[in-house]
């Protein structure tokens, strides 16, 4: 054999080995086409091989992908705005499936947007406002309700467009612009009403306070009063008897004394005293020595 | 001859030239990993060793084999509430990134930031497009979610830790779900406030909670004063009685005292001590009273002016 067919021959097999050897890398599907009929899906990586110039290989990318849906506006079973950002995490589940029905992704993300805006649009106009957002745990049924969002949307996709989407949550939940003036006039009244409420409390308690203090000290008073007029009166007691001890000694001479004692209090400077002058008193003065007796 | 030897030297020389060429070739898959890294090798696509330690290793060079590096050891950070660039150019995030809503209907700004790192580099370089834009949108919903099962009052005050823990728990438990190979180490809570046209009434709420402390103050402040002055006015009114009594027990014992001696002295002699308290009296009354004798022999009829 001549050498230059050696090298043709060479060059050849070099360049039908170069076209036809791929790789798909472990973040991409590849689908090999022909003609554009899709002929075989490869779904994990490696080296992979293909006719060169006739087939072609399209790739997906199989890694995780995050879609926001715009900030929409919804209308609650009760008739209040609110505004939720969702968004969703999926991957491509069927390559061919996703390729035949959406082609590109900015496709895929605009009708997983739409199917995501009609079901939460389907969810939240079936529920009261306080079903989303609520401080008491039984009405309170947000997780539920994305959940069930989170289902269908994931039902429609797989079936659809081969998209296995594998959480759907709300980013953001909110009122919408117009609404924030009166929000904020509520929670500006609500805020008043509750200071009003510590204020009067304050109030109420320090009034407590200080009437149970009055009473208190009302009551310690009268304790010791109490207890005086006892001390008291056991000594008037303890006095009687002292005095009725001593004058049951003698209780004739004892009225004398207290006679006497007693004419010194109740005659003053306005008593006239009228003597008859044959008066113990006087008659020693009229009638002269040796009569006293 | 010389051709034979020119040929022979001739392939030993691209002999060599093709031996240099490809070691040439293989050293191009010498690569490092640093301290802080750990690396991932992949042939055709394939990962095959999903944590390279650092330091130096050779891998196939492309196009057969790639080589990709993660941080591991360090912390990252991702801004909740606001955008790291409008915090550096100090300009307001919009309200639509700020303010959450709620369990009772209000609005709350709140600023966080999630501290994570890259725990499977594996995963985080090749299972997901968007890690981290992942990891934001996750923490957003933990905070939704957290938010609106939670009162303003709750989360302005006691409720922070609960709320921190919530979210901690939560976004970890979405990320693990869905391999994102993210780690979050803290969340970090930076501010929790109203919005600034409604700020005024939530400090008045604060002021009133401090007067209603004060007032409370006062009053016991009062009641502190007022009983101890009470129970000393009441020691003072036993202790008034006791020296009332003890006065009067000592007056009743004197005079008892004194009687008995009296008694005494007019058992020994009646006549005498009778006639001279009687004098005695008579002498201390009669000199302070108007008196008039009377002679018994006379009508007994008073003057006039006595009556007057």
């Amino acid at each position: 054999m001549k050498p230059w067919r050696i090298v043709v021959c060479f060059a050849v097999v070099a360049a039908a080995a170069l076209g036809s050897a791929f790789v798909v890398d472990t973040t991409e599907y590849g689908v090999v086409t022909r003609f554009g009929r899709p002929v075989r899906t490869y779904t994990t990586p490696g080296l992979r091989f293909r006719i060169p110039l006739i087939d072609q290989v399209v790739r997906l990318d199989a890694r995780l992908l995050l879609t926001e849906p715009p900030l929409s506006e919804y209308l609650t079973l009760d008739k209040k705005n609110v505004v939720a950002r969702a968004f969703l995490t999926w991957r491509v589940d069927e390559p061919l499936r996703y390729l035949q029905t959406v082609v590109i992704r900015e496709a895929a993300e605009a009708r997983l947007a739409a199917v995501t805006g009609s079901e939460l649009g389907a969810a939240f106009g079936s529920v009261p406002f306080e079903a989303l957002v609520s401080t008491e745990p039984e009405k309170m049924r947000l997780g539920t309700i994305v959940g069930q969002v989170e289902d269908r949307v994931r039902d429609t996709a797989a079936r659809e467009y081969g998209i296995r989407v594998v959480a759907l949550r709300l980013e953001r939940l909110a009122f919408p612009q117009q609404n924030e003036a009166s929000v904020f006039q509520r929670m500006r009244a609500e805020r008043q009403r509750i200071a009003k409420q510590f204020r009067s409390e304050g109030e109420e308690a320090s009034l407590k306070i200080r009437a149970e203090a009055d009473r208190e000290r009302a009551r310690i008073l009268a304790e010791a009063d109490r207890k005086a007029a006892s001390i008291r009166g056991q000594a008037e007691a303890e006095a009687a008897r002292i005095y009725a001890d001593a004058l049951a000694t003698d209780p004739d001479f004892y009225r004398f004394v207290r006679t006497l004692e007693a004419y010194d209090k109740i005659i003053d400077k306005d008593t006239t005293v009228v003597l008859p002058a044959d008066s113990p008193l006087m008659k020693v003065l009229l009638t002269g020595p040796g009569s006293g007796r | 001859m010389t051709r034979r030897l020119a040929a022979l030297r001739g392939s030993r020389g691209r002999a060599v030239a093709f031996a240099v060429a490809v070691l040439a070739y293989g050293a191009t898959g010498i690569f490092t990993v640093p301290t802080t890294s750990l690396a991932v090798t992949r042939v055709f696509g394939v990962v095959i060793d999903p944590a390279v330690p650092p330091g130096v290793h050779w891998w196939w060079p492309r196009p057969f084999g790639r080589v990709d590096r993660a941080e591991v050891t360090r912390t990252f950070m991702m801004p909740v509430g606001y955008f790291m660039q409008d915090e550096i150019r100090n300009v307001a995030p919009p309200a639509s990134i700020s303010s959450w809503l709620t369990g009772d209907t209000n609005i709350l700004e709140l600023r966080a930031r999630v501290n994570y790192r890259i725990a499977e580099p594996a995963k985080f370089l090749f299972d997901a497009e968007a890690p981290t834009e992942i990891l934001r949108f996750v923490a957003g919903s933990a905070f939704t979610e957290a938010a609106s099962a939670l009162s303003v009052d709750d989360l302005l005050t006691s409720g922070r830790l609960a709320l921190i823990e919530r979210v901690r728990a939560r976004a970890q438990q979405l990320l693990d779900a869905w391999g994102v190979g993210l780690q979050i180490l803290t969340v970090n809570l930076e501010s929790v406030e109203p919005p600034p046209t409604v700020v005024a009434a939530f400090q008045d709420v604060q002021n009133a909670r401090a007067d209603r402390e004060r007032q409370i103050s006062e009053a016991e402040t009062y009641a502190n004063g007022t009983l101890p002055v009470a129970r000393g006015e009441a020691d003072g009114k036993v202790s008034q009685a006791l020296a009332w009594s003890d006065q009067r027990l000592n007056r009743a014992r004197a005079d008892a005292e004194r009687f008995t001696q009296l008694a005494a002295e007019h058992r020994r002699a009646p006549t005498v001590l009778e006639r001279r308290l009687y004098l005695e009296t008579a002498e201390r009354v009669l000199p302070r009273v108007r008196r008039y004798v009377l002679d018994p022999g006379g009508d007994g009829a008073l003057p006039i002016r006595i009556v007057q």
